[in-house]
């Protein structure tokens, strides 16, 4: 499978992008000669020039090694949530569309009463209970992510648990989970993908919208998430805060999204007799 | 098929959305104000919050109002007398009315300020009438609201009598607090008045009010002085800050910024370069708290060590740009007849104070400043701990906290640095001074009691000459610092964007604008 | 459309009525967690900035009832609520809950229904586009259009929309609501990231059905391109964007707290977020009720709908 990967150009250029983007996380800060909390009050809100390369932002501190700071947190947060709620979303799914019946509807309706709690109110009592810190922040940004991930894999389960090469498994005798991980959800394995490269971002803008709040990362520390909300305001006047931020959140995700081409692309083996093939 | 579900679709979106427009007449001399949050209520006995007090002031007037010095003239009243004790006050009231045509007497004003002091009634401002004798013990259930010092011998006089002579009692009157509001409201409640029945005294009566969207209020022709009044109508505008401004920019607003709204901290640099913001003085100062109940605050020089450290200046000059004023005291200025000088930064001593401190009890343990998530508070925290950080090498953390989680926080003392203002709410240093008083009053939260600053207050409350009194409350003002439970920054000031044909307009120190005597100058159009 | 509903017969109708009395216990449930929450993180309606005087603080506890014990105040909301009297606001003292739902929702549904007819028109066409040009270069460039879309959150799409569109270049008004000028970039804002991703599911399904049997099967017997787009590739292909469309309409619908604040439209999706910050407890309760009828009535609708379009599944 690495191999066919490794042939597949659009995998290929996503996990360069990746790499460079992670490298820069690593050693960014360090090139610049700042450090990310370092103010210089009197150069504030500076354009890029040779001195910060990137500018600096409304307390004068330099924007390269916050910007290559705040990766460390935002793919950190971003490929942690994102993971952990493709695990429980995809099984929570998998697991009620293939059961059906009862245990159905109450799975999903739990899931339904989850997704209508105000998010706020779960957020500002995590915080009360958790702190700050990246646990706590993991716990607020997994809570409801889930559920999404849940109904598209229900949803397709439901479709694919009536083929008839279902019928024949299940007449052979093989159990529940053999044909829940061996059958269906690798041929769900499209639409699961495409969500996943939903959750990325949406983990990352999440986190800045509850570090605002308290909860995770603090002052001055900052992800891309929180530095795109505080150079959005500024757009107008000093754009390259809200620019460097959003540029490579938008360079991440298109690497992640490449590199997820590139894997649907190397498991083009199908599992089915049918010959269903994923694109 | 697909093509005509289309087509149907667009054609109802374009008939419905241009069903809802509105039209403005320009001709009409208005003013077109930003605001942020619309008010909360215009029942004035409910009101708090900053936004709804120039909705008041546009609305309702009371016995008194300030004028362009700040000092407080008869607006409702016509004239009034003091006792010899200085404790009784007796109004005599012009002839007014409502907008209903109905007239105003002197049992609207004893009815309206009785009703506030109902032990049930929900009046977050009841306090500010504590002036008045019994007002405290009714408010508390222990006497019935006929004892307390209101009465109305005849329609148009008003006789009040006070707990201690307060020379302030006037200032208070002018506040939105102290309103008068009508008999349909005292009787049904603002829920129960849809809003063309609601019948105010003011400049101006409510027109209409599409909520959240737009607020609009029109001359009052059953105002007592309505031919001074040279607006039609005032329009206040909800929208978000960084939006407003564009409006404003497009000619759509003609007053952006405080007091209703504010401007974008980004743009403030750019628009005082092109001198387009206005500055007017404030009443308020933002402070830090301190813990004195916990390490390592509860030692006085460890206070005061982190007060010397901190640069004011570059905090207002650098970060919030609005000229405030950097301040080592505590009552603003403009409320004192002669403002203490209260000695500036001083980085040695600061370094000086720590090194006492470590050398006696060893290192300091972990320091957390706390504050309500917000932008403002946001930069201040973290300019704050850079500078402490390079002042003594230590690591102060910092906490954001949502708001009401944050206020919870420092009223159950679980903070060690918490960031808080403090607004007066009428013009006096007691405003101020007062919310030290008590360790346990609901204001302080830092747990810092002083029983000398307790005994210069009340001695104050009862002094009566006006040099003594303040003599009083600058002693109290100077061990509240010397003590240094708290750690002020700078006092406030409000930044605003206004058309320059808008003219007339007071902007009042205590945050609300009195539109009075506002006009368009058609010249500068 | 009527071929479908004659296709329900009375069992059909005893599932649904089941379906709505396991929505009521469900919200049933909602409410009574969402109460607790909200009593149980710190916070009264009533502490601000400006410090209150402890007695005064005490004092409008009384009057709201919140000096109650929860049960009695839990007790009383819902017998509050079954007369359809979701209460006053705590914060706005003129308003009840019923007047906010009243006036906002009919402006952020009104929104939430154009920005909707766009994303999936939008999301339907390029993603058939896409699948039926696929790996070549229209592929490539609706696939990056999408990703970008995806990567930009709607207030970052919004703020720039209207930075550019209304600022720099007039074309439309920078604000609040009225004629469908108004309506375009705050619609554009909502719609791209739903369009997006509608695109791409439409396309990863429309691939995967166009390879399958029984439409090679149709290919060969013969049937016109056209017939066989319209009645199986689409519906197949939709069936799993009905799922996530389910409560993207709800959520729609109900109003974006970012975008309506951008543009200053007096819809409801501003409220839920301040009401918490508020601590308006009726508030709270009242658009969480409203909200999860919306949204399990929309998930009720499509599950209907799931089954009526493919009678394989049976939910």
């Amino acid at each position: 499978m690495w191999i066919r990967f490794r042939n597949n150009f659009q995998g290929m250029l996503g996990l360069v992008i990746l790499s460079l983007i992670l490298t820069l996380a690593v050693i960014g800060p360090s090139l610049s000669g700042y450090t990310y909390d370092q103010t210089h009050l009197a150069l504030k809100n500076t354009p890029p020039s040779p001195q910060f390369w990137f500018g600096t932002d409304d307390l004068g501190r330099d924007l390269f090694t916050r910007v290559w700071y705040g990766a460390r947190i935002s793919l950190a947060v971003g490929v942690t949530a994102a993971f952990i709620d493709l695990i429980i979303g995809v099984l929570w799914g998998g697991v009620s569309g293939f059961a059906g019946g009862y245990t159905d509807t109450v799975m999903m309706r739990i899931a339904d009463i989850f997704y209508c709690l105000p998010y706020l109110l779960i957020a500002i009592l995590l915080t009360a209970i958790f702190g700050s810190g990246f646990f706590s922040i993991i716990i607020a940004l997994t809570f409801l992510g889930w559920i999404t991930m849940a109904r598209i894999v229900r949803g397709q389960i439901l479709l694919l648990r009536e083929m008839e090469y279902i019928w024949a498994a299940k007449a052979m005798g093989a159990s529940f989970s053999r044909i829940l991980f061996k059958h269906l959800l690798p041929n769900a394995s499209g639409p699961i993908l495409v969500t996943v490269t939903l959750t990325i971002p949406g983990a990352i803008f999440a986190e800045a919208f509850l570090s605002f709040l308290g909860l995770g990362i603090q002052a001055p520390m900052a992800s891309w998430g929180s530095m795109t909300n505080d150079g959005l305001a500024a757009l107008q006047f000093y754009p390259w805060r809200l620019f460097f931020p959003s540029f490579f959140i938008s360079l991440t995700v298109l690497a992640f999204y490449l590199i997820g081409e590139g894997l649907k692309s190397s498991l083009n083996k199908s599992e089915s007799p049918e010959g269903v093939s994923h694109v | 098929m697909m093509h005509k579900m289309i087509k149907l679709v667009f054609t109802l979106l374009v008939v419905v959305t241009a069903a809802s427009c509105h039209k403005e007449s320009p001709s009409q001399a208005q003013i077109r104000l930003g605001i942020e949050v619309d008010p909360q209520t215009l029942d004035p006995r409910q009101v708090r919050s900053l936004e709804s007090a120039t909705v008041i002031h546009m609305l309702y007037e009371g016995l008194m109002r300030l004028d362009e010095h700040g000092k407080p003239v008869p607006a409702v009243a016509e004239s009034l007398s003091l006792s010899e004790d200085q404790k009784t006050y007796t109004f005599k009231l012009r002839n007014s009315s409502w907008s209903n045509g109905e007239p105003l007497t002197a049992d609207d004003f004893a009815e309206t300020w009785k009703s506030m002091l109902n032990r049930d009634f929900p009046a977050p401002n009841a306090h500010l009438l504590y002036a008045i004798k019994g007002a405290k013990e009714a408010k508390e259930g222990k006497i019935p609201l006929e004892q307390v010092g209101i009465r109305v011998p005849d329609t148009h006089t008003l006789v009040v009598e006070l707990e201690n002579p307060t020379p302030y009692f006037l200032n208070l009157l002018t506040s939105y607090f102290y309103s008068p509001v009508s008999p349909q409201l005292r009787e049904k409640g603002i829920l129960g008045l849809s809003d063309s029945a609601l019948v105010t005294n003011g400049p101006f009566k409510i027109g209409h009010w599409d909520r959240n969207s737009e607020l609009e209020v029109i001359k009052n022709a059953h105002y007592w002085n309505v031919s001074q009044i040279r607006l039609d109508k005032i329009l206040l505008i909800a929208s978000d800050p960084t939006t407003a401004l564009a409006l404003y920019a497009r000619g759509e607003l003609d007053w952006v910024g405080s007091p209703m709204s504010t401007l974008p901290a980004d743009a403030l640099a750019t628009l005082k370069q092109q001198g387009k913001v206005q500055i007017a003085p404030g009443m308020g100062v933002y402070l830090f708290r301190l813990n004195t109940a916990k390490e390592p605050f509860n030692d006085a020089r460890v206070r005061r060590a982190l007060s010397l450290a901190l640069n004011r200046f570059d905090l207002v000059e650098h970060v919030l740009q609005g000229n405030q004023i950097p301040t080592m005291g505590f009552i603003p200025g403009s409320l004192l007849s002669k403002s203490p000088n209260y000695q500036g930064e001083d980085l040695e001593l600061a370094r000086r104070l720590m090194r006492e401190v470590i050398a006696e009890k060893g290192p300091l343990p972990s320091v957390t400043l706390c504050y309500g998530a917000a932008e403002r508070n946001h930069k201040i925290a973290q300019v704050a701990q850079q500078q402490w950080k390079v002042a003594f090498g230590i690591e102060v953390a910092l906490q954001s906290c949502e708001g009401k989680l944050f206020y919870d926080r420092l009223k159950n003392g679980d903070y060690q640095i918490g960031l808080r203002s403090w607004f007066g709410d009428f013009r006096d240093p007691i405003a101020f001074l007062e919310v030290f008083k008590y360790r346990n009053n609901g204001t302080n939260n830092t747990g810092w009691e002083n029983n000398h600053y307790i005994e210069l207050l009340d001695a104050s409350s009862i002094e009566r000459d006006e040099t003594k009194r303040e003599k009083l409350l600058v002693e109290a003002e100077g061990l509240l610092l010397a003590e240094q439970p708290i750690i002020p920054l700078f006092y406030s000031t409000y930044n605003y964007l206004k058309n320059p044909s808008v003219k007339g307009v007071l902007f009042s120190e205590l945050g609300y604008l009195d539109f009075r005597n506002g006009y368009i100058d058609q010249k500068n159009e | 459309m009527d071929i479908l509903i004659k296709k329900m017969n009375k069992s059909s109708w005893q599932k649904i009525g089941k379906k709505f009395i396991e929505m009521v216990i469900a919200i049933f449930v909602l409410m009574s967690l969402t109460f607790f929450l909200m009593k149980s993180i710190p916070g009264d309606p009533f502490e601000e900035e400006q410090a209150l005087p402890q007695e005064i603080q005490d004092s409008l506890k009384r009057h709201y009832g919140l000096d109650q014990p929860l049960y009695k105040q839990y007790t009383q909301y819902l017998l509050a609520i079954m007369r359809g009297d979701l209460g006053p606001s705590f914060r706005y003292k003129d308003r009840t809950v019923n007047d906010v739902i009243r006036q906002g929702f009919p402006t952020s549904a009104l929104l939430g229904f154009e920005a909707l007819v766009l994303a999936v028109s939008t999301g339907l066409l390029l993603g058939t586009w896409a699948a039926f040009r696929e790996n070549q270069w229209q592929d490539r460039l609706a696939m990056f259009m999408i990703t970008m879309a995806i990567a930009v959150p709607s207030f970052v799409l919004a703020t720039v929309l209207q930075y550019v569109l209304t600022l720099k270049i007039p074309l439309f008004p920078p604000a609040r609501w009225g004629t469908l000028s108004h309506a375009v970039l705050p619609a554009i804002s909502l719609a791209a990231l739903p369009a997006a991703f509608i695109a791409r599911l439409i396309r990863s399904n429309m691939l995967e059905v166009l390879q399958s049997d029984y439409i090679k099967t149709a290919k060969a017997k013969g049937l016109s391109s056209r017939t066989i787009l319209w009645k199986h590739v689409l519906r197949n292909a939709f069936l799993p964007v009905l799922t996530y469309l389910g409560p993207l309409t709800a959520n729609i619908l109900v109003g974006s707290f970012v975008v309506e604040k951008i543009f200053n439209i007096p819809g409801l999706g501003q409220w839920l977020i301040n009401s918490v910050g508020n601590r308006d407890y009726t508030m709270i309760m009242g658009l969480t009720l409203f909200y999860s009828f919306i949204l399990m009535g929309t998930i009720l609708i499509v599950d209907v709908i799931y089954r009526l379009l493919d009678p394989r599944i049976k939910v």
